[in-house]
C-alpha cells in the first residue's frame, strides 16, 4: 500500500501566498487611486488659480491701457482748449468759418474721441461735429455741470448713453473751457466709443471666452466685449480693477466651466495613461504570480508522482520478487538479466546472472525458439535431495522493446500437477482392469450357465440367472461409459477423422444393432435404401457406430413390442443428417434442457422410463461434438398427438469430397 | 488346435475352460503368470496364444517382447487380450508383433468360433 502525502496538501501554501498577493495588489491600487486623486485635485486648483491670475492681469493691463490712453487723450484736448479758450466770439459762424479744419482735424487725430460738442456756460450747444446738436441745450446734462466745476487738467465722464442715431453706448466725457486766467467760456464735450474701448481691448491679448466689461460708479455699463459660453452654471470666474480718473470698474469674467474644458481633457487622458501603464505592470504581475504558483505546484505535484512512482516501483518489486510463479527476464546480449526469488530457487541460483546462464542451459538455444510464446519442461533437482528432480514448466515470451528483444520466462513448478495427472491415468486403468476382470469372469459365467446348462436348472432359477446377466451387462455398460466420459474430459478420447461413406455407414449400424432389438421384437430398417455410395463424411468410423449404437439402443428400449425402430440418412446443401427415429411415447419438451446432461433426472414416469446409465445420451452429444458434428431431436409427445408419437434424434455432419478418399485410402 | 491362454485371473481361466469343454478341436493350455507362459512357450508349441496384457510383471506386453520371436518362428498366431478400447493402444500392440486383439469382456462361448476364424 502508497502511503503519501496528498498533492493537494501541497498546493494549500500557495492558496494563502496568493491571497497575501492579492491583499498587496488592492493596498496597491488603493494607492494608486488615491494618488491619482491627490494630483487631480491640485492640477484642478492649480488650473483654477492661474484662471484667476490671468483674469486679474487682464483686468489690470486692460485697465492701464484705458488709463494711459486716456491721459493722452487729455494732454491732447487741453491743448486744444488752449487754443480754443483765447478765442474772442465764441459762436457758431467763427467757428465754422475759422476753426472748423482745427475741429475736426481734432477730432480725427485724437483716437479716443469720435465727435465735438462745443457749449456756452448757459448750455447752448454753439457747435458740434453733429450738426442737429447746434441750437440744443445741454444745460440738465451731469456730465456738463460736473464739467464747469472743472480746475484746469481735469475733465468729466457721464453716464453712457445709447446712441438714438447709431443705437450704439456712448459714454460722454466733458472738459472746462477754461482761459489762462481762469474764465470759464463753456464746455467741450465728446463721447467715447465702445469702437475705442474695443481698440484698447484689442491691444491685450483675451481670450475668446472671455467677457470684458466696464461700468460707470452708478452701474451702467459703458462698454461691453466678448460672449461666455451658453455654459456656465460651474460658476463665473470674475476679476475686476478701478479706472480712477475714469471712475469706471472694468470686470473681467470667465465661464468656470471653459476653464474646466482643457483640465478635463487633460484629466482624462492623465488618467487613463497612467491606469493603463498601472494595471499593465499589476496584470503582468498577477500573471507572474500565477505562473509562479503553477510552477510551484507542478513542481509539488511531480515531486508527489516521483514519489508515487517510487512507491509502485517498490510495491512492483516486492511483488515481482514474491510472487508464487518464478520469473527471469534476460535480454540476447547477456547485457540484462532479472530473476525472482522463486526463479532463483528453482535453479539453485545466486544471483540474477547465474540464474540465467543456468536457464540457457536449460532450455533450446534461444535462435531455435522462433515463436512469440513457447512451452518448455525443464527438470531441476529439488529442493532437497531427497525429493529428487522437480518438473518445471517455462513459458517462454518474446518481447520487443527497444528495438531489443527480451525473454520474459515464467517458470512454474508442475511437479505435482504432473504426479496428480499421472496418478489420474493410473486410477482409470485400474479402474478399468480391477472392473472389467471380475465381470469378464462373472458375465462369462452366466451365459455360460443359461447357454449350456439351461436345461440343467430348477425351475426359477432360469429366471434369476437372466436377472443377473442383464444386471452383469448394465454393470459393463455403465463401466464402459464412465470411462469413455473420463476419456473425454482428459482429451484421451482419441478420434481418428476419416472419409466414411454414408451408405456404408448405415449398412453397418442396420448389421451390428439388428440383434439388439430381437429380443424386445423391435425391427431395426434403414428407411433411406437409396443413398449413393459416393457421399461421404469427416468422421472416426467406430465413434460413429458407438452413436448409432447408443441411439439405437435408446430407440429400441422405448418402442412398443413390435414396433420398428428407422435410421436413414438425408444429404442436403453439404450436409449429411442421419436420424434415428422410434414410436415410442416421445420426450417432453421440457426435458430438452437435460436430457443430453450426465445422469439426468429421468424423462418419464416409472412405468415408462427404461433402465440405463443415465449417460448415453451425454455421451453421444461429447462424441458428435468431438466429430464436429451437431446432435438434436424432435419429439411427438401423448400430449401433442397420441396417434403418432415418437422420437427422432438427427446427427449433422458436414459433407466432404470423394476425391478425398482416394487419397487417404492409398496413403 | 492347441491354444495356450495366458491370464493371471484364475476365474477367468476356469470360465475359458468350461467354456472350450465341448469344443473337442481345441486343446486348450493355461498359464497364470508371464514368467510361466514364457516357459511354456519355449517348451512347446501353439498354433495360438492369447495373452492378456495386464499382469503382474512381466506382464503380456514383457512376454510378448521375449517370447514373441519364438513364437513366430513356430508359426504361432498372438491375440493380445486386454481391458484398452483405445486405437492407439492397438496400434501399439499391433507394433509390437501382436496379431490380434481381442477385447475384455469377451463371450465365452463365442472364444470358439473366433479362435477358428483367426
Amino acid at each position: 500500500m502508497v502511503s503519501l502525502l496528498n498533492p493537494g496538501h501541497i498546493a494549500g501554501k500557495p492558496t494563502k501566498r496568493l491571497l497575501r498577493f492579492f491583499a498587496l495588489m488592492a493596498v496597491l491600487v488603493s494607492v494608486f487611486f488615491a494618488g491619482l486623486f491627490l494630483l487631480v485635485r491640485s492640477d484642478y486648483r492649480r488650473t483654477m488659480d492661474e484662471a484667476q491670475q490671468q483674469l486679474n492681469h487682464i483686468a489690470e493691463l486692460f485697465e492701464q491701457s484705458v488709463e494711459s490712453s486716456l491721459n493722452i487723450a487729455n494732454l491732447r484736448m487741453w491743448a486744444l482748449i488752449d487754443r480754443m479758450a483765447e478765442v474772442p466770439t465764441l459762436d457758431t459762424e467763427t467757428m465754422d468759418e475759422v476753426y472748423f479744419d482745427l475741429l475736426t482735424g481734432a477730432v480725427q487725430d485724437i483716437d479716443q474721441i469720435d465727435s465735438l460738442v462745443m457749449i456756452a456756460p448757459d448750455g447752448e450747444v454753439f457747435w458740434s461735429t453733429a450738426r442737429p446738436l447746434i441750437g440744443r441745450n445741454l444745460i440738465d446734462r451731469g456730465y456738463f455741470q460736473r464739467a464747469l466745476t472743472l480746475g484746469y487738467g481735469e475733465f468729466a465722464v457721464g453716464t453712457p448713453i445709447i446712441s438714438r442715431a447709431t443705437d450704439r453706448r456712448l459714454t460722454p466725457i466733458a472738459w472746462p473751457l477754461l482761459r489762462a486766467d481762469g474764465q470759464l467760456r463753456g464746455v467741450v464735450a465728446s463721447s467715447m466709443g465702445e469702437d475705442y474701448f474695443g481698440g484698447l481691448l484689442t491691444l491685450t491679448d483675451i481670450a475668446s471666452d472671455m467677457q470684458v466689461s466696464i461700468v460707470t460708479e452708478d452701474g451702467a455699463t459703458a462698454f461691453m466685449a466678448g460672449n461666455l459660453s451658453g455654459d456656465f452654471k460651474d460658476g463665473l470666474l470674475e476679476a475686476s480693477a478701478k479706472v480712477p480718473s475714469l471712475g469706471v470698474t472694468i470686470t473681467v469674467k470667465r465661464a468656470r466651466e471653459d476653464v474646466l474644458a482643457a483640465f478635463r481633457i487633460r484629466t482624462v487622458i492623465f488618467a487613463v495613461t497612467a491606469a493603463l501603464l498601472f494595471f499593465t505592470v499589476i496584470g503582468a504581475a498577477i500573471n507572474l504570480q500565477i505562473k509562479q504558483i503553477q510552477l510551484a505546484q507542478s513542481l509539488a505535484r511531480s515531486e508527489y508522482d516521483k514519489r508515487r512512482i517510487l512507491g509502485v516501483q517498490q510495491e512492483f518489486e516486492a511483488i515481482f520478487e514474491n510472487v508464487a510463479d518464478g520469473i527471469v527476464v534476460f535480454d540476447a546480449d547477456h547485457q540484462f538479466h532479472r530473476s525472482n526469488r522463486k526463479a532463483r530457487e528453482f535453479l539453485n541460483a545466486d544471483g540474477d546472472g547465474a540464474a540465467v546462464a543456468r536457464l540457457r542451459e536449460l532450455l533450446p538455444p534461444m535462435a531455435s525458439i522462433g515463436q512469440d510464446v513457447s512451452i518448455h519442461r525443464i527438470e531441476v533437482a529439488g529442493k532437497c535431495d531427497g525429493e529428487g528432480k522437480q518438473t518445471i514448466q517455462c513459458r517462454l515470451m518474446q518481447l520487443n522493446l527497444h528495438d531489443q528483444t527480451i525473454h520474459y520466462c515464467v517458470l512454474a513448478d508442475v511437479s505435482a500437477e504432473e504426479r496428480l495427472s499421472e496418478a489420474r491415468a493410473g486410477f482409470v486403468t485400474s479402474v478399468n482392469h480391477e472392473l472389467r476382470t471380475p465381470l469378464t469372469s462373472l458375465a462369462g459365467s452366466l451365459e455360460v450357465l443359461s447357454e449350456r446348462f439351461a436345461a440343467d436348472l430348477p425351475a426359477g432359477a432360469a429366471r434369476l440367472v437372466a436377472m443377473a446377466t442383464r444386471n452383469a451387462d448394465r454393470l459393463l455398460m455403465l463401466v464402459n461409459d464412465i470411462l469413455t466420459l473420463q476419456a473425454i474430459d482428459q482429451q484421451q478420447l482419441s478420434v481418428q477423422m476419416e472419409p466414411v461413406g454414408v451408405a456404408d455407414a448405415l449398412t453397418e449400424a442396420v448389421a451390428i444393432n439388428s440383434g439388439y432389438g430381437l429380443g424386445a421384437q423391435v425391427t431395426l430398417t434403414c428407411d433411406t435404401p437409396d443413398i449413393p455410395d459416393d457421399v461421404f463424411i469427416q468422421a472416426d468410423r467406430s465413434r460413429l457406430q458407438q452413436i448409432f449404437s447408443n441411439l439405437i439402443s435408446n430407440a429400441v428400449k422405448y418402442s412398443p413390442r413390435n414396433g420398428v425402430v428407422r435410421i436413414g440418412a438425408r444429404v442436403d446443401g453439404g450436409m449429411v443428417e442421419f436420424h434415428v427415429r422410434d414410436s415410442g411415447p416421445g420426450i417432453p419438451e421440457a426435458a430438452r434442457d437435460w436430457v443430453f446432461e450426465r445422469f439426468a433426472k429421468p424423462v418419464h414416469e416409472k412405468g415408462t422410463q427404461a433402465s440405463g446409465t443415465g449417460l448415453g445420451l451425454a455421451i453421444t452429444r461429447e462424441l458428435a461434438l468431438r466429430q464436429d458434428a451437431g446432435i438434436d431431436f424432435t419429439s411427438v409427445t401423448m400430449q401433442d398427438d397420441p396417434q403418432n408419437t415418437g422420437t427422432e434424434f438427427t446427427v449433422t455432419f458436414k459433407e466432404t469430397a470423394p476425391e478425398s478418399v482416394d487419397d487417404e485410402a492409398v496413403a | 488346435m492347441k491354444v495356450l491362454f495366458v491370464d493371471d485371473e484364475a476365474d477367468i481361466r476356469e470360465l475359458i475352460e468350461v467354456a472350450l469343454i465341448t469344443e473337442e478341436d481345441i486343446e486348450p493350455h493355461f498359464a497364470g503368470s508371464g514368467a510361466e507362459a514364457i516357459e511354456r512357450i519355449f517348451e512347446d508349441r501353439f498354433d495360438i496364444i492369447v495373452l492378456d496384457v495386464m499382469m503382474p510383471p512381466p506382464d503380456g506386453l514383457e512376454v510378448l517382447g521375449l517370447a514373441g520371436e519364438k513364437a513366430r518362428e513356430n508359426n504361432t498366431k498372438i491375440v493380445m487380450c486386454t481391458a484398452k478400447t483405445s486405437a492407439e493402444a492397438e496400434v501399439e500392440f499391433r507394433n509390437l508383433g501382436a496379431d490380434f486383439v481381442l477385447h475384455k469382456p469377451f463371450k465365452p462361448l463365442k472364444m470358439a468360433d473366433y479362435l477358428r476364424g483367426l
